[in-house]
């Protein structure tokens, strides 16, 4: 980030208030400041620049707060035209005819609008002119237009792979910075190998880099990694912060965030990175796979997205979805429309609303999977819609008490985001309504009623259970009758009829097997009541008593009740298995949303996907504000590279993987990451990226090469998640452990670990508790000895082959001689435990925890 | 303590002279006042009305609206309310201008008679040993305030060096087994700056706050080894090679700033495995010191640990103790829209006691003179009730924010006793006499602690006229 344009934005938004202009519309003043930057002299940054005065204090309409001749001219072209376009048209005429042109005006400082104040012949105006003229050749970043691909810029003389390149080094020429060339092979394939897989490369596939002498080598290792299903855990893990991953929260049965089981949606961003599923088709899929794979439970995992921003208030859950959403894929916070109409950018607070009726009408159901019948022990959590006509109405100032219910808000796109909103009713077939009757669910539901015939010991027991079975058969019987002639047709009454009769035949018999049951449990609590010495025997058999009497009154109760109703009138209204007919029909709402969010017009989705990748590989991004692109946000350092490589990107298909590859292998990546005095003259933040930054890896990669590196982690992929208080021994990678409010990994947390609200970018901070963390933990110490036996193993007693070794297994590495000195030294001094304890200096290294 | 004396640790570890003189542009420029700073954060916006800036005219007015009091012309002018804002198109919340009475009645206390509400008494009877900074503003009216508190800057802005990061920054330690800069408590929640508010922003990581808790088994997470035979010698053999070789590996990467703060995290983290549980553990502390903190007292126990533990810190020579209190996962428990009246009393009995005790403990020993306590909040409470009509049960029992007058209390650390300073107007809106912005008590704090913030800029990293902030001379002694 630049000091130097976050103190410019300071200033500016300062000037701006400062003088408070009652009705120019402060977006012309800003687009006047954006026309000019700094090259605008700060006495014309004021409201007299285009009226008669500088203080529209009292004015209400601008009769009362004039145009001087500069401002009428500007006010005849039209408010349709930008402020810029604008500027520039008129900028070789003379609005107050003092007989300079308006641009030598206002680069010299006097007013273009008044004809007393004349530019006097300034020195420093042909600089100001050559300044002027290129910033008007820059390349213009406009983040609201669609993508128009710009075409590389020839620089010669510099290290071009691909065309990232020319973009970076036209910078480098600019600005006169040299950039550093090529890493060592060592620390280039370790950085690669975190980059895409998040774990060390072995020792065995360091040699064989080192030794592939061919030109190819770092491809091919490239490509081999892209193949490797860690890059999927690796990249998910990345995209799991920017959608907002997080398990469920809750206290027992009350679930106040997110959904149970929703891994499975963790799992299926895993797998689609793996397979390089194309952008879009995710982004469609995490929407409304509801509505484009209704029937495939794969699929509908994806809307584990919409079912993550579950939240116990209807209405906070509705603000998230739209915030993030905004943010995440479009990287504009729409959410700040909520109350009243964006201030930065052209969004609407109507914009806002809009947005959220695309969402209004879903909510979030679990479904069966095959081989679990309780959905509180594992399921998949989906959206749907439970109404094609859910309203939605603008909030008085954003406050939900308050909503204005004259007028319904319909579902729609930014209109300033350009593109159209094609909402179309989606048909549903019949297992996405009807998802109990699905075969699977009807076998094992059979399957349970025929197991429980099999388990039952008794002759009451027995008749209860096959009563249950023939009543359920009844009841599966019914409901194909439903299906197929409703529930009007004689047969179905006559159907629902018999399954009521059957039911209540099976409740009697139940009710009379429970009685049975319960007198077994009392004698046996009275016989060990008997029996009973010590005390706690004696309680136990008292609970037991008391137990077996209340089964005894509630089977009683249910004999009566079973009884009652075998003499009521037969009815068709049977209790239902429960087996709920959805809507067959969905809104389409959050379909047309999607395919419009990946319309190749949209211009902020490649974008703003291809800054969030950017990042990860670099450390850094292109728009440093990652979630504000608009006009709040911070300018991009590399405009043009990024709207190269968002078009790119959609031109390969939305491929991931290829926008990986050509990253990784573009010089700019490859490149050393030290330091030089000359260049940092220049470029102090590294912004133009001379040399590779340095990152600290992420607490979850910290500890994933703590189990990889000693050999003992466990490659299993994907399941349910793992008791985030099992972390210190656990061998599974870290996505997997539970990540959810209160129940966070604490090791991965002190590692500036990921929030759970939001985590569009992660902070690297150096701290003593990471030092504590890493030189204490359980983790450590056990990795440690696994690690040093084993390479003990290998290395016999060679003290200076251990030490070999265990740099190569931990840094990657080979030590230098100075190294070598003071590890061989160590173990000679401390023969018992040395080897151990060296291995656990080395994985508190600072290059253990630093991605080169 | 430990095993201090170590080579390794000594060449890390220069006193705070040495250390500053090597940071270019930072002090101590001048004679230090105060060697700390204990830095008292209440969460969500104190009413200053119902503090220390007390305001008989509220009552004398209550019900009616601020048009009705002959005060309407001044207070009500928008330019003036707009003034300080920096933005305030974005920022308009209503001005509730029927006015609330004081929620709470208020006395004279000891010599200097400074007003105090009821809901502090144990910090009325230190009135002699305070000053009172009435005349306060800020920047932001909503709870991205407790960030700017912190920062000066406001919160859309992103992170910039707090005020405790400036301090570590700028002197360095004074200790060699504790971070120069403790947050002790829930800092702000995310909607309002979270770690940012004892971030370090540029400074770099290793000048940002570390956080603890008032735990002696548990005071910090990791802190000691997991296997319990590993001894603290074999520790730091261990950490003497490791620094050895991080050196040597750093010879390819000169002045990298994260591998030196990465070594020196270690050596501090060496020394904090047996500093940080002593200085959690309350047992050598009489009863009588206990007492006046309110521990073991309901209402007053978990404060009063951390601002004795805040005393502890500061004895083994922390530079930047940050307490704070309220936190409520969102915008902080002061927050009182509604029903001030039971939530203020409330949390001020929280505070009460443990703060006049921590005052006056700090007196007893003889410590008051070179530690610096601070106690405030983002912004204070509107004079007007709150009107929300949503809720009409409790229209009118709260107060909203209020950026444009507010008070900070200030003991020790060469700050004037029994001393009121600055005002608000009649009731309590604007402020109107010896009026600070939030850098200008940074200004103040690091002034006492013999830094000049002018002198105070990284190369490279311009600061602006309103970071600097000016010193409150008329506070001082």
């Amino acid at each position: 980030m630049s000091p130097t344009t976050t103190i410019w934005k300071t200033l500016l938004a300062i000037a701006i208030v400062m003088p408070v202009c009652a009705i120019a519309t402060p977006a012309n003043k800003r687009g006047l400041e954006r026309h000019f930057g700094d090259l605008l002299p700060k006495r014309l940054n004021s409201c007299a620049t285009c009226h008669v005065k500088a203080d529209a204090h009292g004015a209400e309409s601008l009769k009362d707060f004039p145009h001087n001749a500069f401002g009428d001219r500007l006010h005849q072209l039209g408010r349709k035209i930008s402020i810029a376009d604008r500027l520039k048209s008129v900028a070789k005429e003379d609005a107050d005819k003092d007989g300079v042109s308006n641009l030598i005006e206002l680069l010299s400082g006097s007013s273009p609008g008044s004809k007393g104040d004349t530019a006097k012949n300034n020195d420093a105006l042909a600089g100001l002119l050559k300044r002027y003229e290129d910033r008007q050749r820059q390349y213009a970043w406009k983040p609201f237009e669609t993508v128009k691909k710009p075409v590389p810029p020839n620089v010669p003389g510099a290290e071009l792979r691909n065309p990232i390149d020319n973009f970076i080094a036209a910078h480098h020429s600019r600005l006169k910075l040299s950039p550093q060339s090529e890493a060592a092979k060592d620390i280039l394939l370790r950085r690669v190998y975190l980059d895409l897989i998040g774990l060390n490369p072995t020792p065995e596939d360091r040699r064989a880099f080192l030794n592939d002498t061919s030109p190819e080598a770092y491809e091919n290792v490239v490509a081999s990694l892209l193949n490797r299903p860690e890059y999927g855990e690796r990249w998910g893990r990345h995209w799991m912060d920017i959608w907002r991953y997080s398990d469920w929260a809750g206290y027992k049965a009350s679930l106040r965030d997110s959904q149970r089981h929703i891994w499975h949606w963790r799992d299926w961003i895993v797998e689609a990175l793996n397979e390089d599923k194309p952008y879009d088709r995710m982004i469609h899929e995490m929407l409304a796979a509801d509505e484009i794979a209704p029937e495939d439970p794969d699929t509908l995992r994806a809307t584990g997205y919409l079912a993550r921003h579950y939240y116990a208030n209807r209405q906070q859950w509705m603000d998230n979805v739209v915030t993030h959403t905004s943010q995440a894929f479009m990287g504009v916070t729409v959410g700040c429309a909520k109350c009243h109409d964006h201030m930065y950018d052209p969004i609407p607070q109507q914009d806002y609303y809009a947005m959220r009726a695309v969402f209004e009408s879903y909510t979030v159901r679990t479904d069966r999977i095959p081989g679990q019948l309780d959905i509180m022990k594992d399921g998949i959590p989906r959206v749907y819609d439970q109404s094609m006509k859910s309203k939605t109405y603008m909030f008085e100032r954003g406050d939900e008490r308050r909503p204005i219910k004259d007028k319904a808000i319909p579902p729609n796109v930014p209109a300033a985001l350009g593109g159209s909103y094609d909402l179309q009713t989606v048909k549903l077939p019949r297992f996405a309504y009807q998802p109990e009757h699905r075969p699977f669910v009807i076998k094992e539901l059979l399957a349970q009623a025929e197991g429980n015939l099999a388990a039952a010991k008794t002759d009451l027991s027995r008749k209860s259970a096959s009563m249950k079975l023939t009543a359920l058969k009844a009841e599966l019987a019914a409901e194909r009758i439903e299906f197929k002639e409703g529930k009007k047709s004689k047969t179905w009454i006559k159907a629902a009829e018999n399954v009521l009769k059957l039911q209540r035949e099976a409740n009697l018999a139940e009710a009379r097997s429970d009685i049975e049951t319960s007198q077994k449990s009392q004698s046996t609590a009275e016989a060990k009541m008997k029996s009973a010495k010590t005390s706690t025997e004696k309680n136990n058999a008292a609970s037991a008593m008391k137990k077996a009497k209340n089964a005894m009154t509630a089977a009683k109760k249910k004999l009566e009740t079973a009884e009652k109703a075998m003499k009521a009138k037969l009815t068709s209204k049977y209790k239902s298995r429960g087996a709920p007919t959805y809507l067959t029909s969905s809104t389409g709402r959050r379909l047309a949303f999607a395919k419009w969010l990946t319309d190749k017009e949209n211009p902020l989705t490649a974008r703003v996907a291809m800054n969030h990748i950017w990042l990860r590989h670099f450390g850094q991004p292109i728009v440093p504000t990652v979630t504000e692109f608009g006009a709040n946000g911070r300018p991009p350092s590399h405009p043009a590279l990024l709207d190269w490589l968002a078009a790119e990107f959609m031109e390969r298909d939305w491929s991931m993987k290829e926008t990986h590859r050509l990253i990784v292998t573009s010089a700019a990546y490859r490149r050393s990451g030290q330091t030089d005095p000359a260049n940092e003259k220049i470029d102090q933040d590294n912004i133009f990226l001379w040399r590779m930054p340095s990152r600290r890896m992420e607490g979850e990669i910290v500890r994933d090469n703590l189990l990889h590196v000693s050999g003992t982690i466990d490659r299993k992929l994907g399941g349910p998640d793992i008791d985030n208080k099992s972390a210190q021994t656990s061998k599974r990678r870290s996505i997997y452990l539970r990540h959810a409010h209160e129940k966070l990994v604490e090791f991965v947390q002190i590692f500036d670990g990921p929030k759970v609200s939001e985590c569009y970018m992660r902070d690297e901070s150096v701290q003593p508790h990471q030092a504590l963390a890493l030189a204490n933990s359980q983790l450590t110490f056990d990795q440690s000895k696994i690690l040093a036996d084993d390479l003990s193993e290998q290395t016999g007693k060679n003290d200076e082959q251990f030490v070999r070794s265990a740099y190569e297994s931990v840094l990657s590495r080979t030590p230098g001689p100075n190294e070598l000195d003071l590890c061989r030294k160590f173990l000679k001094n401390h023969a018992g435990d040395g080897r151990e304890r060296l291995v656990m200096v080395l994985f508190n290294h600072n290059e253990f925890v630093t991605i080169r | 303590m430990g095993m201090t004396g170590m080579a390794l640790s000594a060449m890390l570890f220069k006193d705070g002279v040495a250390r500053a003189a090597e940071v270019p542009g930072s002090g101590p420029h001048h004679e230090p006042q105060a060697k700390s700073c204990i830095w008292i954060f209440l969460i969500g916006g104190l009413s200053h009305l119902e503090s220390f800036d007390p305001k008989p005219e509220l009552n004398k007015y209550a019900g009616k609206s601020i048009e009705d009091t002959p005060y309407t012309d001044t207070i009500l002018n928008k330019d003036r309310i707009n003034k300080i804002l920096l933005d305030p198109s974005k920022q308009k919340r209503e001005v509730y201008k029927q006015i609330m009475p004081l929620q709470t009645g208020y006395q004279r206390y000891g010599q200097s008679g400074i007003e105090v509400s009821d809901w502090f008494p144990n910090i009325g009877t230190c009135a002699d040993d305070v000053s009172i900074a009435r005349g306060m503003w800020t920047i932001d009216n909503n709870h991205g305030a407790q960030l700017t508190y912190h920062t000066g800057r406001k919160i859309t802005e992103g992170a910039f060096p707090t005020i405790g990061s400036w301090v570590s920054y700028g002197l360095g330690t004074q200790n060699r087994n504790l971070p120069e800069y403790v947050v002790l408590g829930n800092p702000s929640a995310d909607c309002c700056g979270a770690a940012w508010t004892h971030g370090a922003s540029y400074l770099g990581p290793q000048y940002a706050g570390v956080r603890m808790k008032v735990d002696p088994k548990n005071p910090l997470s990791f802190v000691s080894p997991a296997d319990e035979k590993f001894t603290l010698r074999q520790q730091r053999e261990n950490f003497n090679l490791l620094g050895k070789l991080n050196r040597l590996a750093g010879i390819e990467y000169p002045n990298d700033p994260k591998l030196e703060a990465r070594i020196k995290s270690y050596e501090l983290a060496f020394e904090m495995q047996t500093a940080v549980p002593e200085v959690m553990d309350f047992k050598t502390e009489s009863k009588s010191t206990t007492g006046l903190y309110g521990i073991g007292e309901s209402g007053t126990d978990r404060f009063g640990q951390k601002c004795l533990a805040a005393r502890r810190l500061v004895e083994r020579g922390v530079r930047f103790v940050q307490l704070f209190h309220g936190y409520s996962g969102s915008a902080g428990a002061w927050d009182s829209h509604l029903n001030i009246k039971k939530l203020h009393s409330k949390l001020a009995q929280q505070v009460d006691k443990p703060v006049a005790g921590l005052i006056k403990d700090l007196r007893q020993r003889g410590m008051l003179d070179d530690t610096l306590v601070v106690l405030g909040s983002e912004f204070g409470r509107t004079p007007g009730a709150e009107d929300r009509p949503d809720t009409p049960k409790v229209a009118g029992t709260g107060r909203d924010h209020h950026p444009h007058g507010f008070n900070v209390l200030m003991a020790g650390g060469g700050v004037k006793k029994g001393f009121v300073y600055g005002a608000t107007d009649e009731l309590g809106f604007h402020a109107v006499e010896n009026r600070h912005y939030v850098t200008d008590l940074h200004a103040t704090v690091l002034h006492q602690m013999g830094l000049d913030t002018r002198r105070m800029e990284i190369p490279g990293r311009k600061r602006l006229e309103m970071d600097f902030g000016d010193v409150m001379h008329g506070i001082l002694t």
